[in-house]
């Protein structure tokens, strides 16, 4: 790095530590932002820094909010009585995107993953549990991924939640809409098969 | 780059970057293999089914300079139904986690590969996990060249055991009460379990069925081998905090 004035430098390496990113990618980045204007530049630096200050968990839902409770937490237009529980943040924005689900959400931040350690206990089960003490909600659909680690993690709130006489459901899974049969393995195949209906 | 096909069971994957993911394979030939399997993340990718966790498939791999990469796979049995089971599980986890510690990269360990795919059969099929657990740890120690010393006199002295016999990982074996009282780590056993021991590194899977042990036993036999197997891989495995979690509940 010795090649680079000390504030290009710094630049590259902060830049390199972003996913995804390597030192070349980082060197490419810092010279555009050097090209780049200073307005555009500075509006780029406020952003990052105004979405790290103003954002937070939601603290009923664990969804990422300016304010708390989130907007989906608080409305008054939700359904309060199903509550869609998920892995990431990011999959509370993909729920939302199908436009046709009203309830609200419970984001888990994780699935229980043995072999990395990852118990019951490391991820927001509890507070869900919690949620479900007020007696509002009829029914909690299991929305995590359908991997091995999402199915345990379903599989165990259902073992849970069961005692408690709260309706529990899990996602369909099967064959992706504009999916080939012939690629699909015998796993989904016969889920997709159980899952059939009338049409 | 060359290509090469195997067989191999999923024992583990971790993420990697937007879609990928890293999967730790026991190869029937080739001992273990870290391999890339690219887009498994997206729903249509034709890599997603054959590459899940337990999964026991046909892979084509090409083999890279640090990682190799699975250019295409095929179930030949999913264990969908030890994915559907919280128990079943848990101990897979366990199994799984275990075998990828005994397992070297590139060292072709046969033995251990049909082992382990024996265990998941057993255990899709079986109701009994810890007894198929039990199997596997004996079964283990047997293949990897490590099997206890299970025998009527202590292994440091070489007297009679049968008043109390006692287990110490460290000397590998049955000691009496005397040498006992050198080794803090040993605990007291009864002759019951050991010859339940016995019997296990005898017997085949087909064979277990007609084996009804106590609680007791089956606690006893259990504490034996996880107290050798944790003194030979000096740690204490992750996959064994969820098993403590969910045997509590």
């Amino acid at each position: 790095m010795s090649y680079y004035v000390k504030p290009m430098a710094k630049l590259i390496e902060e830049l390199s530590k972003l996913p995804g990113i390597g030192p070349k990618t980082a060197q490419r980045l810092a010279f555009y932002i050097l090209e780049t204007p200073y307005n555009k530049v500075e509006n780029l630096a406020k952003a990052i820094i105004n979405a790290k200050r103003t954002i937070r968990y939601c603290s009923l839902c664990g969804n990422i909010t300016q304010d708390d409770p989130c907007s989906i937490c608080s409305s008054n237009q939700r359904d309060q009585s199903v509550i869609c529980v998920v892995e990431d943040p990011k999959d509370v924005i993909a729920m939302e995107k199908i436009r046709e689900y009203k309830g609200l959400y419970h984001v888990l931040h994780g699935a229980i993953s043995p072999m990395d350690g990852i118990t019951p206990d490391s991820i927001r089960i509890r507070e869900l549990l919690q949620r479900l003490k007020n007696g509002k909600v009829k029914e909690v659909i299991l929305a995590t991924n359908p991997n091995v680690e999402g199915e345990a993690t379903a599989i165990y709130i259902a073992k849970i939640i069961k005692p408690l006489g709260i309706r529990t459901t899990r996602i369909a899974h099967g064959i992706p809409v504009g999916g080939d049969l012939e690629y699909a393995d015998e796993v989904t195949l016969s889920r997709a098969l159980e899952g059939r209906r009338e049409i | 780059m060359s290509l090469y096909t195997t067989e191999g069971i999923v024992l583990k994957h971790r993420s990697m970057g937007e879609a990928d993911k890293v999967l730790t394979i026991i190869t029937r030939d080739g001992g273990k293999v870290r391999a890339v399997a690219s887009g498994v993340k997206r729903p249509r990718n034709r890599l997603t089914g054959g590459t899940q966790l337990f999964t026991y498939s046909d892979f084509l791999i090409f083999s890279g300079k640090n990682l190799d990469r699975i250019s295409q796979c095929e179930i030949k049995h999913s264990f969908r139904k030890i994915r559907e089971d919280l128990y079943k599980f848990a101990y897979a986890s366990y199994i799984a986690e275990l075998t990828s510690e005994f397992v070297m990269e590139g060292i072709s360990n046969p033995h251990l590969f049909f082992l382990l795919l024996k265990t998941l059969y057993n255990l899709e099929k079986e109701d009994d996990v810890e007894l198929i657990t039990c199997m596997f740890e004996t079964k283990l120690l047997l293949v990897s060249g490590l099997c206890p010393h299970i025998d009527k006199h202590c292994i440091v002295c070489g007297d009679s055991i049968v008043a109390q016999p006692f287990f110490s990982a460290r000397e590998g074996g049955v000691i009496c009460k005397k040498c006992a009282v050198k080794d803090t780590s040993s605990f007291k056993v009864s002759l019951e379990t050991l010859k339940t021991l016995n019997t296990l590194l005898r017997i085949k899977f087909k064979a277990l069925k007609g084996l009804n042990l106590t609680k007791k036993e089956k606690k006893e036999t259990r504490q034996i081998l996880m107290s050798f197997l944790m003194y030979h891989i000096d740690k204490k495995l992750k996959s064994m905090y969820f098993l403590d979690k969910i045997m509590e509940n």
